[in-house]
């Protein structure tokens, strides 16, 4: 493919992300944020461990709520 | 009494008790100091100088009577914008709030006035606390007291920048990713991420509800320990404050480090994230004065510094999405491009994500809690870099990257910045002490112990009023 048809194929990438995620405004004002914001998170998906036992029980985010 | 800005408000209120200073004394004074300076450092978003001195007049008349209302009675502090005074905008420096008025006090606001504080002004931050210098928002960054042109850290960066230029004694910062311990290390002053659950963060604008934590910040360790006292302590009205009675977090804080095991975790800044030859060699020398001090230092190994920002990252983005997804849907040009491109990740992370990095946080919440079986303190690189040109935007937001701070919002446990020397270029330079759960007395004690062998403390970047007024 072409350095043309890259960039095409790309920002038809960003178009459908943006789209999905009703940032409309944002896919026609900021783009290329939207567009790092999408590299960003391929690169946090590639970084993340695998976890060994999928029945681990997450960090509980908060305490029991207290009484008001 | 000379050079009352750069007071301590241990040494104010001993001033205070002495009969040797007097609250409208001081307060004057140091008004007159942020009128002088502030144009050039822009700490302050707003000051209210009117009701900071009233509250002085008052602290003048209640404490020569002897009637004390707390233990930071007529001690001035400032406070982030992004935590609610009653009456009062909370801007978070942002577009988005900048009419936003507080309808309460923040829990910890509350506390500092029952202590008897009194309230300079609200201070500059990163856009919510999650962008970076920015200069198409509200307000100016705030600036770097050591050098105008360096970062000042963030995201309390008017908090450390109004510590480091002695406009107040004590301020109060809050904490996602390193957002108090980062500024504090750059402009050189200290500051402690408390335990998770210690300080209520009621009142104060969420970035990420797991990550949060609000803490004080100020010249001198014992400082943080008298601020502490009065911040810490359950609150019913945040779900996750931590149930139980609150201890003098300075009651062991002269007893040195004789016998304390230190690790110092070299592969974060070694191996994981090679820090600058600077901030390596300034770890390198504050590890040789605790083992000089009398404690036991050795090398300890925690899982890989990557493991932890992958982990926190998720977390980070995912939380602070389901808070700025609708404004960034209806509104995206009023925030500043360097927090657009922060929060939009949350966007596209899914459930799955989220949760699989909860799971990872438990294990390396394991992991540094077992590494707590054989030390009493670890020992941690801040930053890995000086502070940058603040003008260089790619500069800015490559070593804004580089810390050894995320663990420890995502693990829950305290840590505290202090200024471990000054680099080539007479920027601050800081390293982390970092304890078990609930362990901030401990932690305090080691950094007390360590500055009161080097006096860093006692290092003030060279303010000249000629300078500043000619930036202005």
């Amino acid at each position: 493919m072409t350095a043309k048809g890259e960039t095409g194929k790309q920002a038809a990438t960003v178009f459908l992300f943006g789209r999905d995620a009703e940032l409309a405004k944002v896919v026609a004002h900021f783009p290329d944020d939207l567009a790092v914001a999408l590299q960003s998170v391929a690169r946090i998906r590639a970084a993340a461990a695998p976890l060994a036992d999928v029945t681990t029980e997450p960090w509980p985010p908060m305490q029991t709520r207290s009484v008001k | 009494m000379s050079d009352v800005h750069w007071l301590t408000a241990t040494q104010i209120v001993a001033a205070y008790a002495e009969r040797a200073l007097s609250p409208v004394e001081l307060v004057h004074s140091l008004l007159d100091r942020i009128q002088a300076f502030d144009t050039g450092l822009n700490a302050f978003i707003s000051v209210d100088a009117e009701r900071a001195l009233a509250n002085a007049h008052l602290a003048e008349i209640e404490i020569s009577s002897g009637h004390m209302r707390g233990p930071l009675h007529g001690v001035p502090v400032c406070i982030k914008d992004i935590i609610d005074i009653a009456g009062q905008p909370t801007t978070c420096h942002s577009k988005i709030m900048v009419d936003h008025l507080a309808r309460e006090d923040a829990v910890v606001v509350a506390r500092l006035r029952a202590a008897g504080a009194i309230i300079i002004g609200k201070t500059a931050l990163h856009e919510f606390a999650i962008g970076g210098p920015a200069h198409d928002l509200p307000f100016p960054p705030a600036r770097n007291p050591w050098n105008v042109r360096h970062h000042a850290g963030g995201s309390s960066s008017g908090t450390a920048s109004a510590l480091a230029a002695g406009f107040v004694p004590l301020g109060v910062g809050t904490d996602t990713g390193g957002s108090i311990r980062n500024p504090a290390g750059h402009c050189g002053v200290t500051g402690i991420k408390p335990t998770y659950g210690v300080v209520p963060r009621h009142g104060v604008f969420p970035l990420c509800f797991t990550l949060d934590h609000v803490g004080p910040m100020a010249r001198s360790v014992p400082d943080l320990a008298l601020l502490m006292d009065s911040l810490a302590g359950h609150s019913a009205a945040d779900p996750a404050s931590v149930p139980g009675p609150v201890r003098s977090f300075g009651a062991d804080i002269v007893r040195g480090v004789r016998g304390l095991r230190i690790g110092l975790v070299r592969h974060f800044h070694e191996f994981d994230m090679v820090a600058s030859e600077e901030v390596v060699a300034s770890i390198d020398e504050v590890a040789r004065v605790l083992a000089e001090q009398g404690a036991l230092v050795r090398d300890v190994q925690l899982p890989r510094l990557q493991d932890f920002s992958e982990v926190h990252r998720v977390i980070f983005h995912s939380e602070a999405w389901a808070i700025h997804s609708k404004w960034l849907r209806e509104r995206p040009e009023d925030y500043s491009g360097i927090s657009r491109r922060k929060l939009l990740p949350g966007a596209f992370l899914y459930a799955e994500d989220y949760v699989r990095a909860q799971q990872r946080r438990s294990q390396l919440i394991d992991a540094v809690n077992d590494v707590f079986r054989d030390v009493d303190v670890l020992l941690v690189a801040n930053s890995m870099d000086p502070a940058c040109d603040v003008s260089d935007d790619g500069e800015c937001i490559r070593t804004y990257a580089r810390h050894a701070r995320a663990p420890f919002n995502l693990t829950g446990h305290p840590a505290l910045a202090v200024m471990s020397g000054l680099s080539k270029d007479g920027l601050p330079l800081s390293v982390q002490l970092v304890g078990r759960p609930f362990d901030e007395s401990v932690v305090l004690r080691a950094g007390a112990a360590y500055e009161r062998a080097t006096k860093w403390n006692e290092f003030h970047p060279p303010l000249n009023l000629e300078k500043h007024r000619a930036t202005r």
